[in-house]
């Protein structure tokens, strides 16, 4: 009976093993020294990181599914009186319309070659997705942890006489999957991360010093902190020099062991920019104009819910890699008129809006590439 | 990896070993400590001074370090605060300067205990950890800074000599705009130990107060929106000493990228009556001093004037 070794679903979504080599590039590589030979243990894999990976981390998923179970949660929130959630969830929300347009690409990227801005995208997506699900974070950065229902129903019927957790990395969760599952954990090869050291978030001040020096010198790119430590002045000056030192140290505090692989990972505000625009004359009303984005009314900014100040609000949101825009309600109304084939003036009276009111608004879509012309 | 050269830690002070290299080439070339000396324990430190606002304003010696550290970027760590960096990388692209900006929003940290974290942060990189640490700071180093005070209080008590290159001072740009005679003297205050520690001044003599409208006895000056409430302070503890309609001049710069010099006189009793620009001044003159010591002085000129090409004009 072959066993079947399963990989959990952390440290962060997995990059896949290079596709074995054609003969063509081995003998390009033939002046390199031979890779050190694995210990890779005989069985069925089945990696849950990529099972959840390929499964949450799409824009099918993130403007279908992720995105309805974030209108509830929103309703929720909101009902519930929780403006702080109810501000989150609506920005969460927001981006899934970014992220759908996003979030495949940066999939492929990841898997195949990582690099910052894939990073980036895939962890606003788990961000996104963790609200949508309702799921904890991992053991290690912002990815979340499957719940029970979702493990079992990956991992199918479990025989423990076969199935094993393999462990690869203490952070990767093996330990807490192998409970929940009640099946063995064996270790296997450790992830392949660039030199960092595990350190007990009461262990950082005292060994501030060291840490630092060891970053400077390279002998770490990043301190991966096993808990967040205490809150006082002497823990935010030690994390200081640790960003400060560490190739890789801004990227490990946001995104967990992932930052190790793309340690100039921007912020997730860096990755997107405002929707290109057309340097054209003022829209008359005889221009024509089409929707370049949706729109959706909303009880408001993320802001100003969190404030506990609801009312209603338009956003304009592109399937596209452009951040959200916060808008009056009638540009909403008046961008869900644009049709791309009848001109401002008829769609003017077709609202029953005063001509120059309705100019000034569609002036105002063309300047943030909301429409554009026909 | 540079690799730098460690004797054991055990066995006699860090003065045991006296390094006899200098850090300076003939011609000039700044060379990190360890290209010559092998055996030395320590890395060592340099307070680069970067002038006080534009480029130009950079000493030579201080253009050396900055270029030596872009050509050798293994050899030397580089720090520095905001307006340290851009100054730095106009003159010396591509250097790589990690930016201690962070000390400024950590929580429950104020900026005392920022700068000596700072201090205590960058001596031992460079006399514990035996780097080469190069710290960017903008202006003079000795005047107003107190990080660079602490470094030179750490590695004064840890017998380690540090290196200083001096820079111009912002008191150059501010003299620019008063006709300052020197014969009674100047004081130099921070507007924040008069406004808030009841400092007196010597009425006989002219007054710069600088730091003036900033919020925090260290400088907190990110704009210029809460001076107000220090110009006030100020305003009622100079008037004990001056009248109401003693003439103060308001000393500013206009900011990147020319970095004019500008003021406006004033009465003492509009001192608060509008905001200043971050990094301002206040120039009280002496009370029965020369009249000229309380004008406000024409702006020099930046541009250099080729005299043929003005009449020629
Ligand atoms: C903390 S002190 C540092 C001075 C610095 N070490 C130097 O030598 O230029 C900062 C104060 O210097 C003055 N200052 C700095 N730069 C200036 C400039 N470009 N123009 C006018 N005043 C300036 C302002 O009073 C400011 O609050």
């Amino acid at each position: 009976m072959s066993l079947r070794f399963i990989l959990p679903p952390g440290p962060f979504p997995p990059v896949d093993p290079p596709e074995p080599d054609t003969e063509d590039e081995l003998s390009d590589d033939f002046d390199l020294p031979e890779p050190e030979t694995e210990f890779v243990p005989a069985g069925e894999r089945l990696d849950l990181g990529a099972v959840f990976r390929d499964r949450l981390y799409t824009g099918h998923h993130l403007d279908g599914p992720a995105r309805s179970a974030l209108q509830s949660r929103l309703k929720e929130a909101l009902e519930s009186g929780d403006m702080a959630k109810g501000a989150e969830v609506l920005a969460a929300w927001a981006d899934t319309w970014s992220l759908s347009a996003m979030v495949d690409d940066a999939n492929e990227q990841w898997s195949t070659d990582p690099d910052g801005v894939s990073l980036s995208v895939l962890t606003r997506a788990a961000e996104v997705i963790e609200l949508a699900l309702g799921w904890k974070t991992g053991p290690n950065g912002p990815w979340p942890w499957p719940d029970a229902a979702a493990l079992r129903a990956a991992v199918g019927a479990i025989d423990p006489e076969r199935d094993c957790v393999l462990a690869r990395h203490p952070l990767d969760g093996a330990e807490q999957l192998a409970e929940a599952l009640g099946i063995p954990l064996q270790v296997g090869n450790p992830l392949a991360l660039p030199p960092h050291v595990l350190v007990a978030p009461e262990e950082l001040v005292e060994r501030r010093a060291e840490l630092g020096a060891a970053l400077a010198e390279g002998t770490y790119t990043a301190v991966v902190l096993l808990g967040e430590p205490p809150d006082m002045p002497a823990t935010a000056l030690a994390r200081g020099e640790l960003r400060l030192e560490g190739d890789a140290q801004v990227a490990v505090d946001r995104h967990g062991l992932a930052g190790l692989l793309a340690p100039d990972a921007p912020a997730w505000t860096a990755v997107r920019a405002p929707a290109p625009v057309a340097a054209d004359a003022p829209p008359t009303l005889d221009t024509v104009l089409d929707a370049a984005c949706d729109g959706a009314l909303v009880p408001g900014p993320p802001g100003r819910i969190r404030r506990g100040d609801l009312d209603t609000v338009g956003v304009l949101l592109w399937v596209g890699p452009h951040p959200p825009v916060w808008v009056a309600p009638v540009a909403v109304h008046v961008l869900r008129g644009l049709n791309g084939t009848r001109s401002l003036g008829q769609l003017a009276e077709a609202m029953g809006a005063p001509p120059d009111a309705l100019l000034e608004v569609a002036t105002e879509l063309l300047r943030v590439g909301a429409a554009v012309r026909v | 990896m540079h690799r730098r050269q460690k004797l054991p830690q055990s066995g006699g002070s860090q003065m045991s070993h006296r390094c006899t290299a200098t850090a300076t080439e003939p011609h000039g070339a700044i060379r990190p400590h360890s290209v010559r000396c092998e055996v030395c324990v320590s890395g060592s430190l340099t307070i680069v001074g970067l002038g006080p606002a534009r480029p130009e304003h950079l000493t030579q010696e201080a253009v050396q370090a900055l270029q030596a550290a872009v050509a050798d970027p293994h050899s030397w760590r580089v720090y520095g605060l905001a307006h340290a960096r851009a100054l730095a990388e106009a003159i010396a692209p591509g250097l790589q300067i990690r930016s201690l900006d962070y000390l400024y929003g950590l929580t429950g940290v104020d900026r005392p205990l920022a700068y000596a974290d700072l201090a205590e942060m960058l001596t031992r990189r460079a006399f514990s950890d035996g780097h080469h640490v190069l710290y960017l700071v903008a202006g003079s180093p000795l005047f107003y800074n107190d990080a660079v005070l602490a470094i030179r209080r750490r590695a004064a008590a840890q017998e380690q000599a540090i290196r200083l290159i001096h820079g111009m001072a912002f008191l150059d740009l501010v003299l620019d705009r008063v006709y300052w005679t020197g014969h009674s003297g100047l004081a130099l205050w921070s507007a924040w130990n008069v406004a808030f520690d009841g400092v007196a001044l010597d009425v006989g003599a002219p007054t710069l107060l600088v730091q003036l409208g900033e919020f925090g006895s260290s400088g907190d000056a990110l704009n210029e929106d809460r001076s107000p409430e220090m110009l006030g302070k100020l305003r009622d503890r100079l008037r004990r000493q001056y009248p109401a309609d003693h003439p103060v001049l308001v000393l500013y710069s206009s900011g990147p990228p020319e970095y004019r010099s500008e003021g406006r006189r004033i009465e003492l009793s509009a001192l608060a009556d509008q905001p200043v620009p971050v990094y301002s001044n206040l120039w009280v003159p002496s009370i029965g001093g020369p009249d000229l010591e309380a004008t406000l002085a024409a702006p020099s000129v930046r541009r250099m004037v080729d005299p043929l090409s003005e009449v020629l004009s």
